[in-house]
């Protein structure tokens, strides 16, 4: 069975450039239903990240990915893209400065500056690189020990780190800073997803990928909010 | 390798298998982090680099204080010619291109079906350079072009490698901005510009030129100066500009009329016998054979021409003169004469005869050709020579007036459509939108083999290139020293101020030292930036290291000096009222009246289309500034201007929307109806009217002038014609 952190491993995967290889071992039948096991695991299992299920609570049926997902979706998610699709759909969208740019940087839908610190040479702008979650990603990065790869230096808050992020936390028995980390960082999508629908091309597969980390945010939520009320 | 190892693999943590952090290590949420960023408790580093602006063409010096990586502040230089230590709204607003969306981040190709698609370096180049050899091949290195907008590292970088390709075409923007002025006054004192002495004038006239809406600072300061010391300031401009706050007169001539003009305030100084003889005599060539011409150029004749009126030429002709040597006509740049008119050479031409007739040249107040210092030669060894290139610069044999270091970029464009030329790179250059009609332009480029566009955002000519490689923005990169001309001499170093943003950009010496390498010319590449500007710096007694260290030095030792005349490097020697050349390109030997190519119907719905800068942008490159083009949209800006009775007549009222069309195209915009323009003339502001989406803070602002100007070369000087476009207005809806 594939644990949190692998899924997320898998999820920064698809928004981050993997190789040939990688891409192809990744999604093999068998591997890629792990993976899809493991979505629907945490679509829905009443269980916080880390938490280890009493056999009472592992005592239910799942529902089907298409109580949480489009029909449509679901089918996306179960077909991922062959390696030279997924680097054509990278070569068009995850690139900056076309119409048809939709790279997953958190900075670009969000307030550039923090509400108390405002640079005061650029002001209250948004759709900026290396704006405060980018700044916020770096720090806490390096604060981990860890280090931004040189082709993300523009943009430590790329959706593929902060994926990366939550698997890295959750193998580290971080449980309780990744559900943190996790609620407070995706709000952006939801915008970004806007984006995705707006391509000419056929995006579905990355809408539903987001749909995902959404849903699983969500039930993170609805999870802490749960025990904080217990 | 198993899926867990995949898995496990991280983008943060490497390959190592690890993929977890070391126990212990900390976590810190985002408020927390919010909460010591605004606190300043988290320890930063900063810093302070010198640099050079890069909104305008001015390259003012400013020290960039970073913060945590971040550009925080410019200051001024105080010690830059160009900007005594103020900067204008474009500097500061321009900054954040550093952090823009909109930047291209990695190479591009366009696809089969017109799409860009990012591709690697190295493929860029291998492709690039199998077409630039190809070319060579079948058409000669004289079918490849490069047009540039220069810039400190890009003039040198452009022209070099296509010199060591062999090619002689490299051109800059100016044939769509001052090249026929400047070569108009080539043929007059054999020089491309002079200085107007400014603060010390005690009258001085500007010709569609506005220095406080084409701002370059320190010529500001001159201006208030002058104005505090009581000289005479006139503004000669269909439009009242912004420069009014320092003047005294605006006489609000007809466009493309300023010849007539100046033709007439000679007729009045050689008539009443006002103009210095003893220059005359001494300096110059040609002057019976102009002034036997000038007869005929009465002030009544003139305001016929210039809708001016004939008592008023004739006050403001007699007031130069009681003012001369301490006045002249400030030498404009691109607004009336730079490239605007089928006349715009010839004015140019006639402007500097007057100020010859004023006796101004090199005396306090007057016109000055100011001293200059230039690298001298470096070390061969190290750098060097390109084998020299005897072909001349195609263009050069049609256009024989224009200045070969120019170049008349757009005949390099009309060659391209006739399948003469076959390929050509754009670096800083936007030609497709703002040299002539973009059209017109996108048919010339779609028609190259090979066509290669290098800049930061992608501009339209990006758009209509097959290549897109993404350059570093001015913040990111050193460039090779800048040496400026004035009373006193300086050079000035734009330095890295902040570390690369995109990791997949390179800066402009680095795209032409490996292009250059794939299409085997790299031995004369084999130096880095660093180690060339240290050797130019040292041929005149400086290093890079300090000038790094205080980001401007000057040259008082070579000071510019009152009194001589200068030393004409005219083919006679002389300062030259009549021109050989000029016959020899089919003109009058002596500046004449030339219409304008277009005249403007008398319908009573037709108007000239002129352009003109504002104060917060540069052109069209600029406009996608998000905090520029908020002070556009928060002062409607993009709005067209119509003179008031003119609109009264028409209907139209005060921020109705407007339809103006010709032949060329029709667009809807709001209109700003005032007395502040001439009757004949629509204003539409030089900077809007995008239409690469990919700019997406600029695009559908306002409309585009050029998209109304059709195809056209001033004849000998080779400029473009931007302002012979007659449109139609109407309003919409009635």
């Amino acid at each position: 069975m594939m644990d949190d952190a692998a899924v997320f491993s898998v999820l920064s995967k698809c928004f981050g450039s993997v190789e040939k290889d990688e891409w192809k071992q990744m999604t093999r039948s068998a591997a890629w239903a792990e993976f899809m096991d493991g979505v629907r695991r945490l679509l829905q299992d009443d269980t916080r990240f880390g938490k280890q299920a009493t056999p009472i609570e592992r005592m239910h049926v799942r529902a089907p990915m298409q109580e949480f997902l489009s029909a449509n979706e679901v089918d996306e998610l179960f077909c991922p893209p062959l390696f030279d699709e997924k680097q054509g759909f990278a070569a068009r969208h995850f690139t900056g400065g076309l119409p048809q740019s939709a790279i997953p940087v958190e900075s670009l839908y969000t307030d550039w500056n923090t509400p108390d610190n405002v640079n005061p040479l650029i002001g209250k702008q948004k759709g900026l690189y290396l704006g405060a979650s980018a700044r916020y990603m770096r720090a806490l990065i390096e604060q981990l020990g860890l280090e931004v790869p040189a082709e993300y230096a523009d943009c430590p808050d790329h959706l593929a780190l902060e994926l990366d992020l939550v698997a890295v936390l959750l193998r580290s028995g971080m449980d309780a800073e990744a559900r943190q980390f996790v609620a407070e960082r995706f709000d952006w999508l939801t915008d970004y997803r806007l984006k995705l629908l707006k391509l000419d091309d056929d995006a579905r597969f990355y809408i539903s990928l987001v749909d995902v980390i959404l849903g699983i945010c969500a039930e993170q939520r609805a999870e802490s909010e749960s025990d904080q009320t217990a | 390798m198993s899926e867990n190892a995949i898995t496990r693999r991280s983008f943060l943590a490497g390959s190592a298998g690890v993929a977890a952090v070391a126990a212990g290590a900390g976590f810190m949420s985002f408020g927390a982090w919010e909460q010591a960023d605004a606190s300043g408790t988290k320890d930063v580093e900063s810093h302070t680099a010198y640099s050079l602006c890069n909104s305008c063409s001015s390259k003012c010096g400013f020290k960039g204080y970073v913060v945590d990586g971040k550009l925080t502040k410019m200051i001024g230089e105080p010690s830059h010619p160009h900007c005594e230590g103020t900067l204008c709204g474009r500097a500061y607003g321009y900054a954040s291109i550093a952090y823009s969306e909109d930047r291209l981040t990695d190479p591009l190709k366009k696809n089969a079906k017109g799409e860009f698609e990012k591709i690697s370096w190295d493929q860029a180049y291998s492709e690039i350079a199998e077409k630039v050899k190809s070319i060579i091949g079948s058409d000669g290195p004289e079918a490849l072009a490069m047009v540039q907008d220069p810039r400190p590292s890009g003039s040198y970088y452009t022209k070099r490698f296509m010199q060591a390709l062999g090619s002689a075409n490299v051109y800059t923007h100016g044939a769509a901005c001052n090249m026929s002025k400047n070569s108009g006054f080539t043929q007059v004192i054999g020089a491309g510009d002079y200085l107007a002495d400014v603060e010390n004038a005690k009258a001085c006239m500007f010709i569609g030129r506005s220095y406080a809406d084409a701002i370059r600072p320190s010529q500001l300061h001159a201006l208030e100066k002058a104005h505090e010391n009581g000289a005479y300031i006139v503004l000669v401009d269909p439009r009242l500009n912004n420069s009014i706050a320092f003047a005294d007169e605006w006489l609000p001539i007809n466009p493309g009329t300023d010849l007539a003009l100046v033709l007439a305030m000679s007729h009045v100084l050689v008539d009443r016998g006002l103009y210095d003889k003893k220059f005359v005599s001494e300096q110059a060539t040609g002057f019976d054979e102009w002034a036997a011409t000038l007869g005929q150029y009465t002030p009544e004749w003139a305001a016929e021409i210039t809708g001016l009126k004939a008592i008023d030429i004739e006050r403001v002709a007699v007031k130069f003169a009681e003012c001369a040597p301490a006045a002249c006509i400030e030498p404009s740049w691109r607004g009336a004469y730079g490239c605007s008119y089928a006349n715009s050479g010839e004015t140019a031409r006639a402007v500097a005869c007057f100020n010859g007739l004023l006796g101004c040249w090199n005396q306090k107040g007057g016109a000055l050709f100011s001293a200059s210092v230039k690298a001298g030669d470096v070390d061969k060894a190290k750098f060097p020579s390109v084998p020299k290139v005897e072909a001349k610069i195609a263009g050069q044999s049609e256009y024989p007036l224009s200045l070969s270091g120019m170049g008349v970029n757009v005949y390099a464009a009309q060659l391209a459509k006739e399948g003469k030329m076959k390929g050509m790179f754009f670096y800083n250059s936007n030609m497709v939108a703002g040299y002539s009609n973009p059209a017109y332009l996108q048919e010339c480029l779609a028609n190259l083999e090979l066509s290669v566009c290098i800049d930061v955002q992608m501009t339209e000519t990006c758009h209509a290139c097959d290549y897109v490689l993404p350059d570093t923005s001015y913040l990111e990169r050193l460039e090779l020293p800048e040496f400026y001309g004035g009373k006193i001499p300086a050079v000035a170093i734009r330095d890295q101020v902040i570390e690369k943003v995109h990791p997949n950009t390179k800066p402009v010496d680095q795209i032409f030292s490996e292009l250059a390498d794939a299409c085997g010319v790299g031995q004369y590449f084999d130096f880095t930036v660093e180690e060339l500007a240290d050797a130019q710096l040292k041929t005149v007694g400086l290093s890079l290291d300090g000038l790094r260290a205080c980001g401007v030095s000057t040259f008082p030792e070579k000071a510019f000096k009152y009194g001589s005349y200068p030393k004409w490097k005219t083919p006679s020697g002389k300062f030259q009222f009549a021109s050989d050349a000029c016959e020899k390109a089919g003109l009058p030997r002596t500046p004449q009246w030339l219409e304008p190519a277009v005249a403007v119907p008398e319908d009573g719905k037709s108007f000239r289309l002129i352009g003109g800068k504002q104060a917060i942008h540069t052109h069209t490159q600029t406009a996608d500034c998000e905090p520029l083009m908020a002070i556009t949209k928060q002062y409607g800006l993009e709005r067209v201007w119509m003179n008031a009775q003119r609109a009264e007549e028409l209907g139209i009222s005060d921020g109705d929307t407007v339809e103006v069309s010709n032949e060329q195209h029709t667009g809807k915009v709001q209109v700003k109806v005032t007395q502040r323009i001439n009757p004949d003339a629509l204003y539409m502001p030089s900077h809007y009217g995008c239409s690469s989406k990919e700019e997406k803070t600029a695009y559908g602002v306002g409309l585009r002038q050029m998209d109304y100007v059709p195809f056209r070369i001033e004849p000998g000087y080779g400029g473009i014609c931007s302002q012979e476009a007659v449109v139609t207005v109407k309003k919409v809806g009635a």
